[in-house]
């Protein structure tokens, strides 16, 4: 008896367990099914970028996609929102939501163009759109890593090597080249030395008629202006000096030009050759001074004494040069 | 021998009229030894009406040259000391209040004398310097309603210290071009730094100048030095110089034309002629030659020439380019 009432217990027990399990699986399969409808006709959300690595300041493309929309029962009713400055990232520029329609539902999209200035590794946050049935979408998180610089084409390291012993190579060739020719160079410039102290020991020769014709000749054409004659002492006096001081130039190989008078008997000091000659040079310069630039009339005798020192002058500073020289 | 009457008799009126200027030199070094050049240039400042700045460090004697001078030429002598808190009327003279008359009297400033010493120019700011340097332009001053002459001859001798420029109010170079000469004192060479020495330490005498000439001989004495006959080469030579100064690409000196920013005005001319007149008269000569010219040229022309920065850059002063000028220029 004990016993059948045990069996009868154990059955019964058996059928119980039976129909909680069918209850489970049923409720497994409504549930997957109610899954799986949901899933086939809910909207989707995704948020893609077109490079997950950046250098500072280049620019990354967010794009929002937000698919399988139905209009009619649950429309989007807040669009994903992202501040100007948010977790290091600055928003360059948010380009408008585009809509497409297609059978029914509707995609949404959006674009928005950013970057960064700091290097690290930051995050974009989730994607977040509402819509009018109280649902919400939320798309993963974006990691962004923002590098200082570029290090994309950079080799990667590679160990020490072990020390190499390298055979010291002596190029005998080269060695051998650059000794010839620092000798010939030597030689070259011993031999330019020896030439040039030759060349400046040697006295240098000049031709008797070096420019002392040219002046006399100057100097009798303007004897021949007869200017004297014709009152324009001035013009004379100043020819006159003119002559003397570009022979003496030549001569002296001074350059008077820029010289006034006091300057000009300076550097012919002890340059003449004959002290009477320099004496009386002198005073036919002071002289011509005078006359331009005092209005000074000379006498005819002073004229002709003048123009007598003149050529004086010019033979005694080139006979004393000449000797000199040669 | 015949030279133009007007120059033959000019030539020994100067040589007699100006032997009072070795009188000078020599009563001024009793008692101021050396600086013969600073001496030279204010004499030519003083026959040819012109104003002198001085510019050198301190204790090169300036204030007691021209003190001397003022002696010397028995003139009245002022010396102001600029400051920064100076005024025009501490220089010209203001109206003051008179309570026994009951009524407003002119007090004349120190400007009211033969010789002024401005000491250091540059630390007077603009308004004081404009109203001196428009009192020297001009030879008289306004107070309140009433312009009053100032004596001849009047000589303003200004000094610049060139070490300090720290809270310095440098003259613009409108106003400096008001000085006929600028001239750069330098110190004493070794022989006369000793007799300064004795003379300061070892003579308990202290020299003292005596009349040498008076302010009425000066004054004809310039009428003197205008009359000095300046041929039309010389006046050409001039032009060449300061026409070098302005545009030196036309004489050759194209590579000065980055140095100099601008060149001598026509004040430059004037006073280059008047200084050498003035020059020639102390040489006891009637007409100008062109040593003369070239013995003052730098002091003329000094302080009218504007330097570039690329010529600071390079260290180029501008007595360096009128050195240039003048070995480029040709010497009549």
């Amino acid at each position: 008896m004990i016993k059948m009432s045990q069996e009868t217990k154990v059955k019964s027990q058996k059928s119980r367990f039976d129909g909680v399990s069918v209850i489970r699986h049923l409720s497994s399969v409504f549930l997957f099914c109610f899954c799986i409808s949901s899933n086939l006709f809910s909207q989707k959300i995704s948020a893609t970028v077109d490079r997950d690595k950046i250098l500072i300041g280049e620019q990354i493309e967010l794009k929002i996609l937000v698919t399988d929309v139905d209009k009619n029962t649950a429309d989007v009713s807040q669009w994903f929102n992202l501040p100007d400055t948010f977790n290091h990232f600055e928003i360059i520029k948010r380009l408008p939501v585009d809509t497409i329609s297609n059978e029914g539902f509707v995609s949404y999209s959006q674009k928005i163009i950013l970057t960064s200035f700091d290097s690290g590794y930051w995050q974009i946050p989730a994607a977040n759109v509402s819509f009018s049935d109280k649902k919400t979408a939320q798309a993963m998180p974006i990691n962004i890593s923002v590098l200082p610089v570029d290090v994309s084409n950079l080799k990667d390291y590679h160990d020490f090597k072990e020390i190499i012993e390298v055979k010291a190579q002596t190029n005998w060739l080269l060695i051998g080249s650059i000794t010839a020719a620092a000798i010939v160079l030597a030689v070259l410039i011993f031999f330019l030395i020896r030439y040039l102290k030759r060349r400046k020991s040697k006295p240098k020769t000049f031709s008797k008629t070096f420019g002392i014709k040219e002046a006399l000749q100057q100097l009798d054409e303007l004897q021949q202006k007869d200017l004297i004659q014709k009152n324009q002492h001035k013009l004379f006096f100043t020819e006159l000096i003119f002559i003397c001081r570009n022979f003496s130039d030549q001569q002296l190989n001074i350059f008077s030009s820029n010289k006034t008078t006091d300057e000009y008997m300076l550097l012919l000091k002890n340059k003449i050759g004959n002290e009477p000659t320099q004496i009386k040079y002198f005073q036919l310069l002071r002289l011509a001074d005078a006359v331009k630039f005092a209005k000074f009339i000379p006498s005819k005798t002073e004229c002709d004494e003048a123009f007598a020192n003149t050529k004086t002058f010019v033979q005694t500073i080139y006979d004393f040069q000449f000797a000199k020289k040669n | 021998m015949q030279t133009a009457p007007d120059i033959q008799e000019l030539n020994q009126r100067i040589q007699f009229n100006s032997q009072f200027i070795d009188r000078l030199r020599n009563e001024l070094a009793k008692v101021i030894i050396g600086q013969q050049y600073m001496v030279d240039r204010l004499l030519i400042g003083l026959l040819s009406n012109g104003h002198v700045l001085l510019e050198g460090v301190p204790g090169l004697a300036k204030t007691l040259t021209i003190k001397s001078l003022a002696q010397a030429v028995d003139g009245k002598f002022s010396r102001i000391q600029f400051t920064p808190d100076l005024l025009p009327a501490d220089v010209i003279g203001t109206m003051i209040y008179n309570q026994s008359k009951n009524e407003f009297i002119v007090r004349r400033g120190p400007i009211f004398a033969n010789f002024i010493l401005a000491d250091e120019i540059n630390r007077a700011p603009a308004k004081v310097q404009s109203a001196l340097l428009e009192a020297m332009q001009e030879k008289q001053v306004t107070i309140s309603e009433h312009t009053y002459k100032l004596v001849e001859p009047f000589l303003v001798l200004a000094t610049q210290n060139p070490l300090e420029q720290e809270g310095t109010y440098p003259l613009p170079e409108a106003q400096v071009d008001r000085f006929m000469l600028k001239v750069v004192v330098d110190y004493p060479n070794k022989k006369e730094e000793q007799l300064i020495i004795r003379q300061q330490v070892q003579d308990f005498v202290v020299p003292t100048v005596s009349k040498v000439i008076t302010t009425k001989e000066i004054i004809e004495s310039r009428e003197l030095v205008r009359q000095v006959y300046m041929d039309e080469k010389i006046e050409q030579y001039i032009i060449d110089i300061v026409f070098a100064s302005r545009f030196p690409e036309q004489y050759g000196l194209s590579k000065m034309k980055s140095m100099i920013s601008y060149g001598g005005s026509p004040r430059a001319s004037i006073n280059l002629a008047l200084a050498a007149k003035a020059y020639a008269f102390m040489n006891k000569r009637g007409y100008v030659i062109p040593d003369d010219i070239k013995a003052i040229a730098k002091d003329v022309m000094r302080h009218r020439i504007g330097l570039t920065y690329e010529a600071e850059a390079e260290n180029v002063t501008t007595e360096i380019l009128i050195d240039d000028i003048l070995r480029t220029i040709q010497v009549p």
